[in-house]
């Protein structure tokens, strides 16, 4: 069922948590989101709940002018990720930004070898910060973009992969299996860009370092749209302090 | 504001217009900052008063839920009597589209730190009062003209009328700063079935904030144990004709007392 508008169709994971909600909050006015979240949804008027002005409670409420579509899904579970994009095809015909903002991260600070904790977290850290957002961008170009190259281009569709800065520096704290993955992640992205380019779909990680506490959400966010109005693919941008 | 004088002025009292209204796991509305800053360090100490000065007014007489208790209409000459206002009373029943009759049961309720969580019930429970339905401007509150709240056990000649419990209303005031692993929400739960599990969504117990829904058979809520921090509330309930559950729901819906 398509809306009618004009906004571009967002899919955006990790939807309730920091970066996901910051997202909704300041661009649920020109996209139409599709928010996907595990158990959090974002404080944002969606099917599933909206804001009501106590004193009239019959009246018209601004913020519900663009509600999310909100999908609460356990990407962790097989066919998950599957029955999320048919879903979000089904609600608006079409995908025109992916962005992969779910993720785990397990930092165990005696490092890799106290016991067996980051041994026994690598295979999540991978499953949820490569495996997820590669059966994301690998479904929809199934499902719905792989034979609309012109339409594709003229949509100027692409994928935002959110990675970090640990994907490419060594901090402290036992970060090794989560950094890993996202180093993982940025060379899977590259490989997007060179396999979707041919049907339109430009592919790109953000890498930024900690938020809220180095950059602001507010940062990473603005990058996010930013790249989705950009042309460029293929990149990893890095996004630190000053 | 010093005690209800006159009409409760609901737009001048209220600093959030944006309540939020949420369908899962059941319908039910929450809001935080619910009153303006003065107003509700009123409402706060007068629940510090009342727990230094009188105590003994706090009993602990309810069945399977690990709380004192006082009712509200021994205070309603005070700044808490803005909860048993016919006003706030329409305001609620407004946004819960209910048609209330005007009957409240309100109370304050004390959690001592490390209380027993509740089990899911669903608040669907009767309610006596006494006298005809009230006026359109007018509250009846419980345990008046000598009606059992409950049971309905009242003086002969004495009239007594059933309704049941249309909105279950909990507002949090004078806690400690909540955070997150403190404990002490309300849990709203999709089913009994997987209550065990933990509740679908817990709404956690921060002060000015509220949490209401209409009673209904499935509205499972439960109190979530505390963990070293008491958890303090006002706690209250609208009433509706007891036809209208029976038109709804049958008679078996309803949560008699026993």
């Amino acid at each position: 069922m398509s809306t009618g508008t004009d906004r571009r169709v967002c899919l955006l994971t990790g939807a309730g948590g920091t970066l996901g909600s910051a997202f909704c909050q300041a661009y649920g006015g020109e996209y139409d989101i599709v928010a996907v979240c595990r158990h959090r949804a974002p404080a944002v008027a969606s099917q599933y709940e909206w804001f009501v002005d106590p004193l009239a409670p019959e009246a018209e409420v601004p913020e519900n002018a663009n509600r999310l579509f909100v999908v609460y899904a356990d990407l962790e579970h097989d066919g998950e990720v599957e029955r999320v994009v048919e879903i979000a095809l089904a609600r608006y015909d079409r995908v025109d930004l992916l962005v992969n903002a779910a993720g785990y991260s397990l930092w165990h600070s005696q490092g890799l070898v106290d016991g067996d904790v980051l041994l026994d977290s690598l295979a999540r850290h991978f499953h949820m910060n490569v495996e997820v957002p590669l059966r994301f961008a690998t479904r929809l170009a199934q499902r719905f973009w792989l034979h609309r190259d012109l339409g594709n281009r003229a949509a100027n569709r692409n994928i935002v992969n959110v990675s970090s800065m640990a994907a490419s520096r060594v901090y402290p704290g036992g970060q090794g299996a989560y950094a890993a993955s996202k180093a993982a992640l940025n060379q899977l992205t590259r490989h997007l860009a060179a396999e979707f380019g041919v049907f339109g779909i430009r592919a790109n990680a953000l890498a930024p370092n900690s938020f809220p506490s180095i950059v602001s959400t507010e940062s990473v966010v603005k990058a996010i749209a930013g790249l989705d109005g950009d042309t460029v693919s293929g990149r990893v941008l890095a996004l630190d302090a000053g | 504001m010093s005690g209800i004088v006159g009409p409760v002025q609901l737009d001048q009292m209220l600093a959030n217009r944006r309540w939020v209204r949420r369908l899962r796991p059941f319908p039910h509305v929450c809001a935080r900052d619910v009153f303006r800053s003065d107003v509700y360090r009123e409402l706060h100490e007068e629940f510090r008063r009342i727990e230094r000065e009188q105590p003994e007014v706090f009993h602990r007489n309810m069945e399977g839920y690990d709380a004192t208790g006082t009712s509200i209409s021994r205070f309603r000459d005070g700044p808490l009597g803005l909860f048993v206002s016919r006003e706030w009373h329409d305001l609620i029943a407004g946004v819960a589209g209910v048609r209330a009759t005007g009957d409240v049961n309100a109370a304050l309720h004390h959690h001592e730190p490390d209380s027993q969580s509740g089990w899911p019930h669903n608040d669907l429970n009767p309610g006596w009062f006494a006298g005809s339905a009230p006026g359109p401007d007018e509250i009846r509150l419980e345990h008046t003209g000598g009606v059992a709240v409950q049971d309905g056990a009242h003086a002969p000649g004495a009239p007594a009328r059933e309704s049941i419990r249309a909105v279950s209303l909990l507002f949090y005031l004078a806690n400690p700063d909540w955070q997150p692993g403190d404990g002490g929400e309300t849990g709203l739960f999709a089913d009994v079935a997987t209550a065990h599990r933990g509740a679908t969504t817990a709404v956690p117990p921060i002060n000015n904030s509220l949490v209401f829904f209409e009673c209904t058979p499935r509205t499972w809520h439960a109190f979530i144990s505390n963990r070293g921090k008491p958890r303090n509330s006002v706690v209250m309930w609208l009433h509706r004709r007891k036809n209208e559950v029976l038109e709804r729901w049958g008679d078996e819906s309803i949560e008699y007392w026993n």
